[in-house]
């Protein structure tokens, strides 16, 4: 008999796929109850329990996101089968790239950690085994994480088991674990005095430092992934380190490489993307992305929010004068050194979709595609910029003749109103260009999202 | 605040730190007005500290907001001030949040508790660390807001060159005070704002 009621990687993907659906208790145990002697060709011997995060007070306004179920199998035969599963979904929605990337790179996991923890410890008391429970974690995506992370700090899982997770990070690690924090310090004394300082380590010397450090806890975490999720993909980008006994499987045959060809990013590049991250992190402070996207890019989207044609357009060009004025400083102000930073992607083009062509993720035609619409975004951004630059330094009023009658108008030359027209254009052509990469994608975006999700891994195990 | 005009002090200096100090005016000698970027407590910090701004992290509708404060003492000691705010966090479950703080310190904590008219303190001083040729001396605290929820992990560390002539043991008592100046000074924001508990 075995020594854990999940004991396959089957039955514990089918558990949180299941867990995935959200059911009312009732139907949540009968499907398990189902999907186990389906599996097993064994009925489910024991008693069971369950309890959703929804339901815990201490939870009751958390904002985290973090979504979790609880399942308590007591067996009235055997005392070591007395075993709570904590199953943790972390985000779901892969679809959430601004969410995901920020999280990963940017922000961090800690408050969904936070909430994970409030919860298990809920899910003792609330089931209260006679026995002390072996307690078992089950992940997902971002919640391997959670999981993982809490596991190195205070090891507060018996064992874990996570698909197609994403990795514990060591920069995360070290503001939140004070030992480790302590440990990397000694080994790299700049880190004392410089809060930047671990941002321009070797990654792979940190790498390697926190796999070394963290070994004695890294048993007892099992990972199955897919080689071609996506967050795979991005788990060997600076910062991730990857730890526990870890299977590897083919899901999509067809495919290979994604890895391999995020691998070949160079770090510099990655760090920057880690400096723009901090500086989303300010943007959106204020969490509303209208805001967010203004105080970043200057942009007023509420301005335009109803302009759909070239007349909704110019209404709101004479009527919202100084909102106008106002947003041309601005974007005057913000946009160049993000199209700085932009441009350091976008002008890797041929570099990355030569890469997608290798790979066989596109064809031919799709390289010519994509290469030439990215130009194009590229060529009309810096166009628009430079617009912008005109039509800010007139209105700059210094350089700007007044009309002697009215002290307080000022001279609004027809020029000013073309160079309005001519932006209006451009954000229409980027839009097209955005579009046209977009349908040309978007088979590859939902394979992905396959790869990243339960069903193509659980496939993959039948196949085997 | 204007560039030209600010003062030299580095929470000025850094671009990044600079946009959570309030004003340029010193509420005491050396210390500043900090308001979190969740808009939900603010507190003084020293002049002399900048932060961490990569691993600065604000989550989920502005209820969850850490970073790390690196902090530099005139005799050349250097602290680092770990802060997690948890805006959902409510009194009644106290002895989670005490169990969760205590097991990012990494050892075990005796936590004193100070009752305050809105807010409990929970204060406990950390073992001293010798790492190769410095010493770790730290405190850990977790404050509770009680006038709504709100509740604040606290972790601070001061590092001394072993070489130093003031040994961290000497520092102790006056580190101690420094660090209760900062938790202290820690106001709740929700309740101020008449916003609902």
């Amino acid at each position: 008999m075995n020594n854990e009621w999940l004991y396959t990687d089957k039955l514990r993907l089918r558990v949180i796929d299941l867990e995935y659906l959200g059911l009312p208790k009732e139907a949540f145990i009968d499907e398990l109850t189902d999907l186990y002697l389906k599996e097993t060709s064994m009925p489910l011997n024991a008693e069971i329990e369950v309890l959703s995060s929804s339901e815990v007070k201490a939870l009751k306004d958390d904002t985290s996101g973090y979504n979790g179920t609880a399942i308590h199998f007591r067996s009235n035969e055997r005392v070591s089968m007395d075993q709570i599963y904590i199953i943790s979904q972390g985000s779901n929605d892969i679809n959430d790239w601004y969410y995901n990337i920020s999280s990963l790179f940017g922000g961090d996991q800690a408050y969904q950690a936070n909430s994970a923890r409030i919860f298990t410890a809920e899910a003792v008391k609330t089931f209260n085994p006679a026995t002390p429970s072996l307690i078992i974690g089950l992940a997902h995506s971002l919640a391997h994480n959670n999981n993982a992370t809490a596991q190195l700090i205070y090891s507060e899982f018996n064992r874990l088991y996570s698909v197609n997770g994403a990795q514990t990070n060591v920069y995360q690690l070290a503001r939140t674990d004070r030992e480790f924090r302590s440990v990397l310090i000694m080994t790299f004394p700049q880190i004392l005095v410089d809060p930047n300082a671990i941002y321009t380590i070797s990654p792979n010397e940190l790498k390697d430092f926190a796999e070394k450090h963290y070994e004695g806890k890294s048993h007892d975490i099992y990972q199955v992934i897919s080689k071609d999720d996506p967050i795979y993909a991005l788990s060997g980008t600076r910062g991730f380190f990857t730890i526990g006994d870890v299977r590897l499987i083919d899901t999509n045959p067809e495919r290979s490489g994604l890895r391999s060809m995020v691998d070949r990013i160079p770090d510099r590049a990655v760090a920057h993307f880690q400096l723009i991250a901090q500086q989303y992190a300010i943007a959106f402070r204020s969490g509303n992305t209208r805001q967010g996207i203004e105080a970043f890019t200057g942009l007023n989207i509420e301005l335009f929010s109803d302009v759909t044609n070239i007349a909704g357009f110019l209404k709101v060009y004479f009527t919202s004068a100084a909102e106008i004025d106002a947003m041309i400083r601005n974007m005057n102000e913000r946009l160049p050194p993000l199209y700085e930073s932009l441009k350091k992607v976008t002008q890797t083009r041929e570099l990355i979709w030569g890469a997608f062509l290798e790979n066989n993720y596109i064809n031919a035609k799709e390289k010519i595609i994509l290469i030439r619409e990215t130009a194009e975004i590229e060529q009309n951004i810096g166009k628009a910029l430079d617009i912008i630059g005109k039509m800010n330094s007139r209105r700059n009023l210094s350089e700007y003749p007044k009309l002697p009658a009215q002290s307080r108008a000022r001279w609004m030359p027809v020029t000013d109103l073309y160079y309005g027209l001519r932006l209006y254009f451009l954000t229409k052509k980027m839009r097209k260009s955005f579009d046209k990469m977009k349908v040309t994608l978007h088979p590859l975006f939902t394979e992905f999202v396959s790869s990243h999700n339960i069903p193509e891994m659980l496939d993959a195990l039948e196949r085997q | 605040m204007k560039n030209e005009n600010l003062p030299k002090a580095r929470v000025f200096q850094d671009p990044f730190t600079r946009q959570f100090v309030q004003s340029s005016q010193e509420v005491e000698q050396g210390y500043y007005l900090f308001e979190s970027g969740t808009r939900k407590f603010e507190m003084m910090i020293p002049g002399e500290a900048v932060m961490d701004g990569i691993g600065y992290s604000l989550e989920g509708n502005n209820d969850y907001e850490s970073f790390l404060l690196y902090i530099y003492h005139p005799d050349g000691s250097l602290s680092h001030l770990q802060i997690t705010f948890i805006s959902i966090n409510d009194a009644r479950f106290i002895q989670d949040y005490l169990k969760i703080t205590q097991s990012h310190a990494g050892e075990e904590l005796a936590f004193n508790k100070t009752e305050m008219e809105d807010r409990d303190l929970y204060f406990a001083p950390a073992q001293p660390n010798i790492l190769i040729d410095l010493q770790r001396i730290g405190y850990v605290a977790y404050l509770q807001n009680r006038a709504g929820t709100g509740g604040i992990q606290i972790y601070y560390d001061t590092f001394c060159d072993k070489g130093n002539a003031v040994s961290c043991e000497e520092l102790k008592a006056e580190e101690k005070k420094k660090i209760q100046k900062l938790i202290f000074s820690i106001k709740f924001l929700s309740v101020l704002e008449g916003e609902e508990i």
